[in-house]
């Protein structure tokens, strides 16, 4: 291997900033690791005693049941949007993306309030058979195991639908045809030549969803439903068990570190299953009549409804009754919090993924990769997880600082950084970052590297280069990943819930101890509004599935 | 000197791409880098731009080391205009902008002057306001060629610039662009794989190979006179004929007996390969020598007939297009060679 002997001097500035960056970042997730690999005897004996087993047992039927649900709905609905022809279709497409506008504690409080013994559903049923108490009849309790799994799988299979769908629509059509030919019909082809092919799509998307149920943290607590994430924060915030929570955590790492390799898995395989090539093809499509037309109709229409329709009506209905009392000077300020460190957090996550993805592009090494690699595997980590990891070095940092202090000047620093926004921001940054970091990387792998050879020789240094050349192609790019960012952090709940400064609450914060108290009437103003700004980044990829759609077909 | 590259060592991956390799380029000369895809010539070029690190060796551009001897110059500082065979012009910015782009130490009254003139150089000057998007090959090329030449480089470099056109506008341009260098007293290092372009535009031709610079020389020379057997193949078709240096210092093939160079190193007794050009077969009623056809080429003005000598002799043949024959047909050649090139075994 040959060494550049001037590389240093060439790239100074961006390499070192980028790796000490990428090291910054990956404080949080090597933290973690470090507390997992602690022995640490009596706590972790005295948890498995006790919770942890449970806290598994639970997680893994959780987790087991959603993934399977949401693999089901996902991979039937993807199929029949791509494949087939049927009423409805041009709008199923795009439709069916919309359930990941809402997050799952909110579809929770939706299908709490409609459904319990106070409910609209209960009350009328009681009025028609007049029954008087709840010992006259059964009726499914929604607060359970089964009701999280539900709510989590029609929440979360928009992911498997997307990969999917992407894989059904770039499969070869030849292949397709050359199958049926061979004297394969619909189901046969879907079971031995699609289904094989669109596998390591669905595997990711599955592995996603999978993540998304380890971080999940308001409906498993509304639910009471023992899972890692609600046993963490119930010992970490309920008991102050700090090493009992870390143990926690660590345990849950393996899950997610599971999950990565899956999805690492599917990933490899995808490129080599699906190709360029095969991107325009028209794909053979069953013309589906009568019955089967109306069976695809149905096994669309319905998670949709159930996922999208039904929750935010009754969040509207109930938004409107208690709308006297939620709209108020507070909330608005709540509303303002909110967005302001939303905002605040997705600019500077997108101001460092643009840092490290131009870094990236101007230096090639291997150390750097490996160390921005590290820094992004932030978004697998269940945010409570990754709130530990931050408050852990954090604190200790904070300690030794105010130390420090304390014995020189005699002045106490307090809590720095583990107290404050730095900490909640940085969570988002970690958790968020791989996002906002795919979308500048794709953006910039478009624009030929000439480009930038060709500034260089017109006496543009690397800073002039990104600002005068790449940032104005970036624009696009940059502006989804900002909404998607600024999405998910006003949804954020778990890593939120952990590290808020003293009195600060954000709007998922507001719901979540609204909905803690029993009172979703006041909840539902905040859950629409959350649904609302959830919206936009979903209506954006729905555009973006229209456009492609247009060209695949 | 404008420019010199000394004995230049590049890696590319884990690969030495660049092999020593050196040359110099006088002020107002064009030169073109000629080799197969894959044989570092486009590293050398990097080099120069200061893209890439030579491992050994120097770059010196007007005197000034940029390359080497562990000093640096970048880019940004060299002076070096460039343009790539995408021509990589800025999407987000009209013609007129992109040209401007090189300009920005100077006022905005005087980028737009300097800008104007050379897209009327170029013969652009309607296209200002036009976007990248909207432009032909063609016009792209001119406004890259525009943007590169608006800062008065010390050195132009082109890798492969004419490679995406197609290949009547090919030929038209590299013969105006070399016009315009001419006039401009421009200094130019092209990069190409196509030894038509090379020959159209450059005063000197460096021939590429595996890293290593092979013949360095005027296109006539390295046509006629190539100093090696990969050039002679690379540069130009052509057969081979088996041959042995006589006492009288001839060499005598299996065919006729030719004259070799006075400074030829080839001894007596020597066994060598005489290059034989298409152009070099005539056809001649007279002759004894009787080729058979193997294979006919028609390209419209000429024809190249593959010939079969004897059974281990195959040669081109580049006939006028009136002389019309079937493959299988027998016909009488002779030699017209004014260049005798041998290569020793």
């Amino acid at each position: 291997m040959f060494s550049s002997r001037l590389s240093l001097n060439r790239f100074g500035f961006w390499v070192t900033g980028g790796f000490a960056l990428a090291m910054i970042l990956s404080v949080p997730v090597v933290s973690i690791m470090f507390v997992a690999a602690q022995p640490s005897g009596d706590v972790w004996d005295h948890l498995i005693d006790t919770a942890l087993l449970k806290y598994i047992h639970t997680t893994v039927l959780l987790a087991g049941a959603v993934g399977l649900l949401s693999l089901l709905l996902g991979t039937t609905t993807a199929w029949l949007v791509t494949m087939c022809k049927f009423p409805g279709l041009k709008y199923f497409d795009w439709l069916l993306v919309l359930p990941l506008a809402i997050p799952s504690y909110v579809t929770a409080y939706a299908y709490t309030d409609l459904l319990e013994y106070s409910g609209p559903l209960q009350t009328f049923l009681r009025e028609i058979f007049s029954w008087e108490s709840p010992a006259d009849y059964w009726f499914p309790e929604i607060r359970s195991l089964g009701g999280a799994i539900l709510v989590m799988a029609f929440v979360l299979y928009p992911y498997v639908y997307l990969l999917a769908r992407t894989a059904f629509l770039e499969q070869s059509a030849n292949v397709l045809e050359v199958s049926r030919v061979l004297g394969r019909g619909p189901w046969g082809s879907f079971f031995k030549t699609s289904l094989p092919t669109a596998r390591p799509a669905i595997a990711i998307g599955t592995s996603l969803v999978l993540m998304e149920t380890l971080n999940d943290y308001g409906t498993v607590d509304f639910f009471s439903v023992p899972t890692m994430t609600y046993g963490l924060i119930d010992v970490w915030l309920g008991m102050n068990n700090v090493a009992g929570g870390a143990q926690i955590a660590a345990s849950l790492l393996v899950f997610v570190l599971l999950l990565i390799i899956l999805e690492k898995l599917g990933r490899r395989r995808q490129r080599v299953y699906q190709k360029e090539s095969s991107r325009f093809a028209v794909l053979p499509t069953y013309d589906l009549k009568g019955f089967s037309a109306f069976l695809a109709f149905c096994s669309c229409a319905l998670p949709i409804l159930i996922g999208f329709v039904f929750p935010v009506i009754i969040l509207a209905r109930l938004a409107t009754i208690y709308f006297e009392t939620s709209w108020n000077k507070g909330f608005q300020e709540l509303v303002l919090n909110s967005f302001f460190l939303s905002f605040l957090a997705a600019v500077i996550t997108l101001m460092i993924a643009i840092f490290l993805g131009y870094c990236r592009r101007i230096n090639k090494s291997r150390m750097l990769g490996a160390a921005i690699k590290i820094a992004s595997l932030g978004y697998a980590m269940p945010g409570a997880v990754l709130a530990i990891g931050i408050l852990i070095p954090f604190a200790a940092f904070d300690n030794y600082l105010d130390g420090i202090f304390r014995n020189w000047i005699g002045i106490s620093t307090g809590l720095i950084f583990s107290g404050t926004l730095f900490a909640l921001i940085f969570a988002y940054v970690v958790r968020f970052l791989t996002i906002a970091l795919g979308q500048i990387e794709s953006s910039l792998e478009k624009v030929s590297p000439s480009m930038d050879m060709v500034s260089k020789t017109l006496g543009y240094s690397n800073r002039g280069t990104l600002w005068y050349h790449h940032m104005p192609l970036l624009k696009g790019g940059v502006f989804v990943a900002l909404i998607i960012v600024f999405v998910d952090c006003m949804k954020e709940l778990p890593a939120t819930l952990i590290l808020r400064p003293f009195n600060f609450d954000t709007l998922a914060i507001h719901v979540y101890q609204y909905a803690s108290d029993e009172m979703l009437g006041e909840a539902a103003l905040g859950c629409l509004f959350i649904v609302l700004v959830g919206l936009m980044p979903v209506l954006l990829l729905s555009s973006m599935l229209k456009k492609s759609r247009s060209v695949g077909r | 000197m404008v420019l010199k590259v000394k004995n230049i060592q590049c890696s590319h991956g884990d690969e030495l791409a660049v092999r020593g390799v050196s040359f110099s380029v006088e002020r107002g000369q064009t030169v073109c880098l000629v080799g197969p895809s894959g044989c570092g010539k486009t590293t050398i070029l990097k080099t120069i731009a200061g893209f890439h690190d030579p491992l050994v060796g120097d770059v010196i551009i007007n005197n000034e080391l940029v390359s080497g001897r562990g000093g640096y110059v970048p880019t940004q500082e060299r002076k070096v205009g460039m343009v790539f065979q995408d021509h990589a012009l800025f999407p987000h910015l009209t013609v007129m902008d992109n040209v401007r782009a090189g300009l920005w130490r100077k006022s905005k009254i005087e980028q737009k002057k300097i800008a104007s003139d050379y897209l009327e150089i170029m013969g652009i000057e309607a296209l200002v306001n036009r976007y990248p998007h909207q432009l032909s090959g063609g016009q792209q090329q001119r406004v890259a060629l525009a943007r590169a030449l608006a800062p008065r480089p010390l050195i132009l470099l082109m890798d492969e610039p004419f490679s995406s056109l197609d290949l009547d506008l090919r030929l038209h341009m590299s013969q105006e662009i070399s016009e315009l260098l001419k006039i401009h007293d421009i200094t130019c290092v092209m990069v190409t794989h196509d030894q038509q372009d090379a020959f159209v535009m450059g005063e000197k031709i460096g021939v590429i190979a595996k890293g290593q610079l092979l013949q360095w020389d005027t296109p006539y020379d390295v046509y006629h006179k190539p100093a090696t057997r990969t050039v002679a193949t690379f540069i130009g078709d052509g057969g081979f004929l088996n041959g042995k240096v006589n006492e009288n210092g001839k060499i005598e093939t299996d065919f006729v007996e030719l004259h070799t160079h006075t400074d030829s190193p080839l001894r007596v007794g020597d066994d060598v390969d005489v290059l034989v050009r298409p152009e070099d077969v005539v056809l001649d009623d007279k002759s004894l020598l009787s080729a058979k056809i193997v294979k006919r080429t028609y390209k419209g003005a000429e024809i190249i007939y593959t010939l079969s000598l004897n059974s281990t002799t195959e040669l081109l043949a580049s006939l006028s297009s009136h002389s019309y024959f079937s493959v299988g047909e027998e016909i009488r050649i002779g030699f017209q060679l004014d260049h005798v090139v041998a290569f020793k075994k």
